[in-house]
Order: structure tokens, then C-alpha cells, then sequence
């Protein structure tokens, strides 16, 4: 059982979900059923959660586990049923649609794993260990998909130059 | 280290902060030595702004009443005082003004209490949790019930069935595993052609309830508990005894030697 204080914090902890959820998902629709399922499972699971635990760390652990088994599963599902072609390794999402310039366009395009641990250290503020807890891997791991997103990152972003304005009447 | 030598992964701890305080000398010397890396790191300081500005900005909440409910639900089941300690005081109450027709604060603590597994309380709880959305998905869906049972089992660490109770027009969609006060609980839903729903919890932690049926009343939901092989059963719905008994006796229940 946890401690009143540490309640009090839950919804901030579920704002954090929900941003970390849009992440994952890429979309405010999805983002908000992965966060109803993570909290039905912390709901069934809340007996086993340590008195003095990190309260924190275990709403996104179970998020996690959640978007792996659940909602990854059932878009590869859809997917299979709506067309039956090859699986594209990123999915389209909302934030595609967004200017390539956006760093939110830049983070859909990221391989899963490197974008979940670009969100929850650069956004959420996890320490690299609590992180890797997370995401059950070691802490290497952790470091080289940071280090291999935050690159892949900085290079989306350098490549894709800004959208230019076309000068509209020129030269007439 | 060497203040020469200065890792990846120590560059991304300075972006971060997470940096151990003797380290922040060599990174500070590495970066003045090689300002192609001060552009790359700022651009990943920069990054880490505008993502979190994006986010922020994206974050607004759909409305959503479901969230806010669970939401609630969860603070409650983490709360140092657990709604159902209510719902077993208010149990207690009535067990001892219909047994015994006065009231006695040892009393109950010392007859009523022992008698009330802690599978039936959190039975009613994890019904009303989960069974009032009709949206609410399921963990487990009734379509690999032969999966459903082997999971189970080696949860609870004895053989579980799942009962059919087609014959009372009583569909199984799904269960659960929650983690009880004693042990894992296996969740059961069952629901009929109207929407009406009955959740079965099975646990297998030491328990003195009898094969014979007993019920009680929990904050407006009816729950019958009874014991067969190493397992307590605990049934709970909102609706009559006389249903409940109906359905716990097709179970294996043995008919109730009295009714609380």
C-alpha cells in the first residue's frame, strides 16, 4: 500500500503517461486507451505494489509491458486484416503527417525501442537506471539506444532543411 | 578514466544532467578540445527542449471520463485504507444484527471476521471494478479458455476449470489475474444476452469456508463464497440471493445451511 502523499502525485504521473503514451502511439486516440489499459492493470495488480515503492516507475513499467503485449499486437493485427501487405517498419502515424522538420515528425520515425528511451530520459527525466527498469534491459542497452536515437535524431533533423517558400509571381 | 578519455555514454549524462559530480571536470576539458562536439551536443539539448515543448503542448487530455474513474479506482486501491475495510465493517454490522439481533464490537471481530475470506472482498471489489464498464476489455478473452485454465492453474499452483454456464444462458468473456492480499485470484466474467453480469474469483491461499454455500451482502452486491477441492470460490452480482444461489449450486456449491 502506498502512502498519501505519494497518491496525490498519481496524476501527474498519469499526465506523464499519457505523454509518453503519445510517443508510443503517435496518436491522442490511441494514447488514451493505452493509458486506460495501463491503469487497469495497475488497478489488478495494486495489492502487489511495495509499500515505499516507486510508484512512478511502476505506472510506466506496466505501460510498457502493456504497449508491447497489447497494443503493438492488435495494429499488427489491423494491419494484417486491412491489407495483407508487407508490415512497413513504421507504421503511419499523426505525427508523420506533421512538417518533416517537426522533432515530433523526427521521433515517429524512430525505431520503437530508441523512441521509447529518447521520451522517458529526455521528457519524463528518468535516471538512465530507472529507465532501463522500465524497459527491462540492461543499462547498456539503454545508453546505445539513446545514444543511437538522439544521433538519428539530430540527423533527421539536419537533412531535412526547412520547407522553403516558394516566391509566388517572381520574375513576372 | 583518464581526463583524456571521455566516453559516449558520459557526454549524454552531461546532456541530461545525470553526470557523477568528478566527471564533470574531464567532459568540461574533452568538449574545449573538440567544439564540433560542443554543436552536437547542444543539438541534442535542443532537441530534448523541443520535444518536451511538443509533447506538452499535444498532451491535453481527450475528455474522458473512463480515465478519471480509473484513475480514482487506482488511488483507492493504493489508499493506506482500502474501500473494502469499509465494505467488511458495514458486513460485519449486518451479520451480527441478523444473527444475533444486538451489537458487539468484539463480537464480530471474533465470529464474523474469521468467517469472511478475503477472496470474497476482493471478489466485490474487482466486480464493481470491472464489470460496470460493458466497453472494459478483458485481459484474457473466453476464446482459448483451455489457455485460460493452464494459466491459472500455474498461478494458483492448483488445477482450475472453467465452468460453463451456458445452460443458464450465462456466456464466459473473459478473466483475470489479480493479485490478492493472499495470493494470485483468478477473475472470471460471465454475462447474459441483457448485459447482466456475474464475476466468479477462484483463489487457492488457506480459507475456512465450507463446501456449503454462504452469502453475503457487500454495498449493494450480493456475494456467495463456498469451497470445493483446494480452491475458494467466491460468486458476485448485483441480484437476489435466490439467483445467486441458483447459479452457485450449478457450480458445485452445496446448498446454503443459512443465509446471512
Amino acid at each position: 500500500m502506498a502512502d498519501r502523499t505519494m497518491i496525490d502525485d498519481l496524476p501527474l504521473h498519469v499526465a506523464g503517461l499519457r505523454r509518453y503514451a503519445l510517443a508510443l502511439t503517435g496518436s491522442r486516440f490511441e494514447a488514451e486507451d493505452l493509458v486506460q489499459e495501463t491503469l487497469t492493470r495497475a488497478i489488478a495488480a495494486a495489492s502487489g505494489f511495495r509499500k515505499g515503492g516507486n510508484l512512478r516507475g511502476w505506472l510506466f513499467t506496466i505501460m510498457h509491458n502493456a504497449f508491447i503485449s497489447g497494443v503493438r499486437a492488435r495494429r499488427a493485427a489491423e494491419r494484417e486484416l486491412d491489407d495483407g501487405l508487407p508490415e512497413l517498419s513504421q507504421a503511419p502515424t499523426q505525427l508523420d503527417r506533421l512538417e518533416v522538420r517537426d522533432v515530433l515528425a523526427g521521433l515517429a520515425r524512430l525505431p520503437e525501442a530508441q523512441r521509447a528511451a529518447l521520451v522517458l530520459i529526455a521528457l519524463e527525466e528518468f535516471s538512465y537506471s530507472e529507465a532501463a527498469r522500465v524497459l527491462g534491459v540492461p543499462l547498456g542497452t539503454l545508453m546505445s539506444r539513446l545514444a543511437r536515437g538522439r544521433e538519428a535524431l539530430r540527423r533527421a533533423m539536419s537533412e531535412d532543411a526547412p520547407p522553403r517558400l516558394r516566391v509566388i509571381g517572381d520574375g513576372e | 578514466m583518464s581526463t583524456a578519455q571521455v566516453h559516449e555514454d558520459e557526454l549524454h549524462a552531461f546532456v541530461d544532467g545525470q553526470l557523477p559530480k568528478g566527471r564533470c571536470t574531464a567532459v568540461l576539458a574533452y568538449l574545449g578540445r573538440h567544439p564540433e562536439e560542443v554543436v552536437r551536443l547542444a543539438a541534442y539539448a535542443r532537441h530534448k527542449e523541443e520535444l518536451r515543448a511538443r509533447l506538452d503542448e499535444i498532451e491535453a487530455p481527450i475528455e474522458n471520463s473512463t480515465t478519471a474513474e480509473l484513475q480514482q479506482a487506482l488511488a483507492d486501491r493504493l489508499a493506506a485504507r482500502p474501500r473494502y475495510r469499509e465494505w467488511l465493517r458495514r458486513a460485519a454490522a449486518m451479520a451480527v444484527l441478523l444473527g444475533a439481533g444486538w451489537w458487539s464490537n468484539s463480537l464480530y471481530q471474533q465470529f464474523f471476521i474469521p468467517h469472511l475470506p478475503d477472496v470474497v472482498i476482493e471478489a466485490a471489489q474487482a466486480h464493481e471494478i470491472f464489470s460496470g464498464d460493458l466497453d472494459r476489455p478483458v485481459e484474457l478473452t473466453a476464446v482459448a479458455a483451455t489457455d485460460m485454465a493452464a494459466w491459472f492453474s500455474s498461478r494458483l499452483g492448483e488445477p482450475v476449470e472453467i465452468p460453463s454456464l451456458r445452460g443458464m444462458g450465462l456466456r464466459l468473456i473473459g478473466g483475470r489475474l489479480l493479485a490478492g492480499d493472499q495470493g494470485p485470484v483468478a477473475q472470471l466474467i460471465y454475462e447474459d444476452a441483457s448485459g447482466y453480469r456475474v464475476s466468479l474469483c477462484l483463489s487457492s491461499a488457506p480459507s475456512n469456508s465450507k463446501p456449503e454455500l454462504e452469502l453475503v451482502n457487500l454495498d449493494g452486491l450480493t456475494a456467495g463464497y463456498w469451497h470445493d477441492g483446494d480452491l475458494t470460490y467466491a460468486l458476485v452480482a448485483k441480484g437476489t440471493e435466490q439467483q445467486l444461489v441458483t447459479i452457485a449450486t450449478e457450480l458445485g456449491a452445496d446448498q446454503p445451511e443459512r443465509w446471512l
